[in-house]
């Protein structure tokens, strides 16, 4: 393994590159109806009343009751899961005025109208004032229900208060901050993915994991460094197989005009064919770009010493199981792989990415995330920021 | 790869035979519009935007990429491909605005697309006879690479 020994380095962070559902700011809320629950006796009962009047299979996450200032609330219904069509209408034929059945709901109406006036006179837009009525509307139709609902099933106004409009999370945490955040508004269950939690932590590796990582990538930076030398961007991708730490290929940006999709990721995947007696590309006349011979299989390595591409020699014996000769490798990258690239790491079904810096039309963060695409088959983590400053110098050069 | 009326190269996948899982057809047939233009003696940037590509099956997303890298004219594909499609199904790289990504290109799809699924449904059938049979609903299925 002569990869290089450079000690100094800027201190720098692995950041993951998550996909959207993972972000701080994912929680989506919908309005809901909850009512205070002023008989706690009656507690279960109207828990599963609720349950068959207002059933929510959607909201599972949700707690039914929470525990506020002292007193229960009973969680009523998520307002777009009434079926408010008709409910809508005949308010409108009411218009307003005509309803008298009910205190609470007279009550309600009255604020939601100053509040519509507020609102009216600070926007005074007219779409603006459509939509205000029309989600007071919404909202009353649906308290009508409500109310036309619970009195029908015997509830009394001594053991359920006036409901109020809540706001609730639409789909289950996924991370303790997004957990957090929902938690304000109303209770959810949450079930902690603590390898989750570890790669949202600040420091995801520990000091040897990191300690590794850095090595590797200053092995990408040098051979970026030395494609350069070659007349070639500077941008170089090492691969690593994590469970020996060896490093299976080196690879460098190899495009001339007649080579033009040669990026670094695309030579890496092929040394890693080369590795095993096959490839495609004869960029390997380069120094820099090296591989390791006689890989057996991704789980056991018969020889462990790279080489360069030169020397090889063809073995065509054809296996006829797909190659995804990556499978649990490591790649790293000094710069973000373009979406050619990330989309042939996801063919060669590669483990992890790291890389230094984001790059425009990225495919593993900026542009796309190739590596969390809900529609493909594989996914892998990725981690930017290695080396970050080292990278972005190897970046500067360039232009 | 067509070059101004003129069959440049056919190229068909060699994912098995290098063990490289990028070796797709659109991949193996650049490369030799890649070669072709060596021998002729002409810049590749003068022959890519007044070459088509005709492929039986929507490229990849990989592949959609590099053609637009390749500054490709257009491309005219048979079905989609429901998986991995580059050129609408999964993600539309050939038209998305990705100014370092080469140049936009048109995409025409549906042509023999019948007869681009009846191709892959035989030969997974032969592959494997436990898989799937794609259904054939407007000519868009696919599974496995392209
Ligand atoms: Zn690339
Ligand atoms: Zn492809």
């Amino acid at each position: 393994k002569r990869c290089c020994t450079t000690t100094t380095t800027i201190p720098w962070h692995a950041i993951p590159v998550l996909a959207d559902e993972f972000s701080n700011s994912a929680t989506r809320l919908l309005e809901a109806y909850a009512a205070p629950i002023l008989n706690q006796g009656a507690t279960s009962r109207l828990v599963k009343l609720m349950a068959s009047l207002f059933p929510l299979p959607k909201y599972r996450h949700l707690k039914r009751v929470r525990r506020k200032d002292g007193g229960l609330d009973i969680l009523l219904c998520v307002i777009s899961e009434l079926q408010l069509a008709g409910w809508v209408g005949e308010l409108k034929e009411e218009k307003w005025d005509g309803i008298k059945e009910h205190e609470q709901f007279r009550e309600w109406k009255a604020k939601e109208r100053k509040r519509a006036e507020d609102d009216g006179v600070e926007e005074g837009n007219d779409d603006k004032e459509d939509k205000v009525t029309e989600e007071q509307d919404v909202k009353a139709a649906a308290l009508k229900l409500i109310v036309n609902k619970l009195s029908q099933s015997g509830v009394s106004t001594s053991e359920l208060g006036p409901p109020s409009p809540v706001h609730i999370a639409e789909t289950a945490p996924r991370t303790r901050h997004q957990f957090e955040e929902a938690s304000l508004h109303w209770p959810t269950s949450f079930h902690e993915d603590q390898k989750l939690e570890k790669i949202l932590s600040d420091e995801p590796f520990n000091p040897t994991e990191k300690a590794d990582v850095e090595k590797h990538m200053l092995c990408a930076i040098e051979a970026a460094r030395q494609g350069q030398r070659c007349g070639f961007e500077p941008s170089g991708a090492v691969m690593v197989d994590p469970a020996s730490d060896t490093v299976i290929a080196v690879a460098h940006d190899c495009r001339t005009s007649q080579t033009s999709l040669l990026h670094a990721s695309m030579v890496a995947v092929d040394l890693v064919a080369k590795s095993h007696g096959a490839g495609a590309y004869s960029c390997t006349k380069y120094p820099a770009c090296k591989f390791l011979t006689s890989v057996t299989s991704n789980f056991g390595l018969q020889a462990s010493h790279l080489t360069s591409a030169l020397a090889i020699t063809e073995d065509k014996s054809e296996n006829l199981s797909a190659p995804y000769l990556c499978t649990g490798y490591d790649l790293y990258l000094t710069r973000e792989p373009c979406v050619m690239c990330a989309m042939a790491l996801v063919h060669s079904r590669i483990g992890r990415v790291f890389y230094g810096v984001p790059s425009a039309d990225g495919a593993l963060g900026s542009a796309y995330k190739i590596h969390v695409h809900g529609s493909l088959n594989h996914r892998f983590d990725v981690y930017r920021g290695i080396l970050e400053a080292e990278c972005q110098q190897l970046a500067a050069i360039e232009t | 790869m067509v070059y101004k009326d003129t069959v440049v190269c056919r190229g068909s996948n060699e994912v098995n035979v290098t063990k490289n899982a990028t070796r797709h057809a659109e991949l193996v047939a650049a490369d030799e519009v890649l070669s072709w233009c060596q021998k002729q003696s002409l810049a590749p940037d003068s022959v890519f935007p007044h070459t088509t590509l005709y492929v039986t099956v929507e490229p990849c997303i990989m592949c959609t990429a590099a053609l637009r890298f390749l500054r490709i004219k257009a491309v005219v594909y048979g079905c989609r491909n429901e998986r991995f499609g580059g050129c609408g199904s999964v993600l539309s790289v050939h038209s998305d605005n990705l100014p370092n990504t080469g140049k936009s290109y048109q995409c025409i799809s549906g042509h023999r697309a019948q007869e681009a699924v009846d191709m892959l449904k035989s030969f997974y059938r032969g592959q494997n006879p436990h898989a799937p049979i794609p259904k054939a609903k407007k000519g868009a299925q696919l599974e496995g690479q392209t």
